[in-house]
């Protein structure tokens, strides 16, 4: 691979004229396979109080499973179960106990899907006004 | 912005995920008040589940989502033994997409694709209905004793 080196000046906006890209030079796959690896291949914000979704991509679904218990169902499988959730959730207002929200211990995440548990700190299941998770990693 | 006017383009062969982040930019998100209860262990607590208004919205505008054989192919990937990673994602994407669906239509379609198939497949065939469609105004609406919820006894399904 050939190295380029920067000019001091810099890049002015005449250094790279039109006629430099060929034309297809950068195709739609390849910035979209770039996409699919490096951005939230699902994400979802939920409010388990309502319970509704907040907004979300990638997702075809949620399930109610119990108190402070939610599965989410993906739209676009992942490539199978060996994807990274992270999660985030809220402490209700007026109350002093903080949420807490991880994959739940009786069900291990599926390519189409993963079931969340929401608890407080002492480990009481409970439903967070605001709960966001996010995946990354390979679609199928 | 009018969703009966966006047309939706030739998405047979596109990737999925590719649709549907351009549904999310160009479709109004639906809230459906339908409600999927349903039962799979006599055990716990009665499970609700609720189509994703991104979701439904992409149902609604057809062309978007794969068909359900898609999904069910995969699915029996998944379940073989030495299963490791999806190799036939192609299913979903190069597919002829399903058309336009209503809301009612769109339903059934999610109860195939998400709900477990031992549900689905005989919610009707023991003494008690194991799923039921609803409203949401039909649920309790409170959460205060969400684990003790259960579909009726009495329900009986409108097919026998």
């Amino acid at each position: 691979m050939s190295k380029t080196t920067i000019p001091t000046g810099g890049i002015t906006d005449a250094t790279i004229a039109t006629g430099d890209i060929a034309a297809d030079a950068v195709t739609n796959t390849i910035i979209a396979d770039s996409l699919v690896q490096g951005i939230a291949a699902v994400w979802i914000k939920q409010d388990f109080n309502a319970p509704a979704t907040d907004d979300s991509l990638n997702v075809s679904g949620t399930t109610d499973n119990a108190l402070g218990d939610f599965t989410v169902t993906i739209n676009t499988d992942m490539g199978n179960a060996n994807y990274a959730i992270t999660g985030m959730a809220s402490r209700n207002a007026n109350s002093l106990n903080y949420h807490v929200v991880m994959i739940h211990d009786s069900a291990d995440p599926a390519a189409g899907s993963y079931r969340l548990r929401c608890s407080d700190v002492s480990g009481n299941d409970k439903d967070a006004q605001h709960v966001s998770t996010a995946v990354h990693g390979d679609l199928a | 912005m009018n969703q009966e006017q966006i047309k939706t383009p030739n998405f047979q062969n596109t990737h999925v995920y590719k649709r549907l982040v351009w549904a999310k930019e160009n479709l109004k998100k639906y809230y459906s008040d339908y409600r999927i209860v349903y039962e799979d262990n006599v055990d716990e607590c009665a499970k609700i589940m609720t189509p994703d208004p991104n979701w439904m919205a992409c149902a609604l505008q057809g062309g978007i989502l794969p068909p359900l054989e898609a999904y069910f192919k995969l699915k029996e990937d998944e379940k073989k033994p030495n299963f490791e990673r999806h190799s036939r994602g192609y299913l979903l994407h190069n597919s002829k997409p399903v058309k336009a669906m209503t809301e009612e239509q769109a339903v059934e379609y999610l109860i195939k694709k998400d709900c477990p198939e031992s549900v689905w497949k005989n919610y009707n065939k023991s003494n008690k209905l194991k799923m039921i469609i609803c409203k949401k105004n039909q649920l309790p609406s409170n959460r205060k004793w969400r684990n003790t919820w259960k579909i009726k006894e009495e329900l009986v399904s409108e097919d026998n």
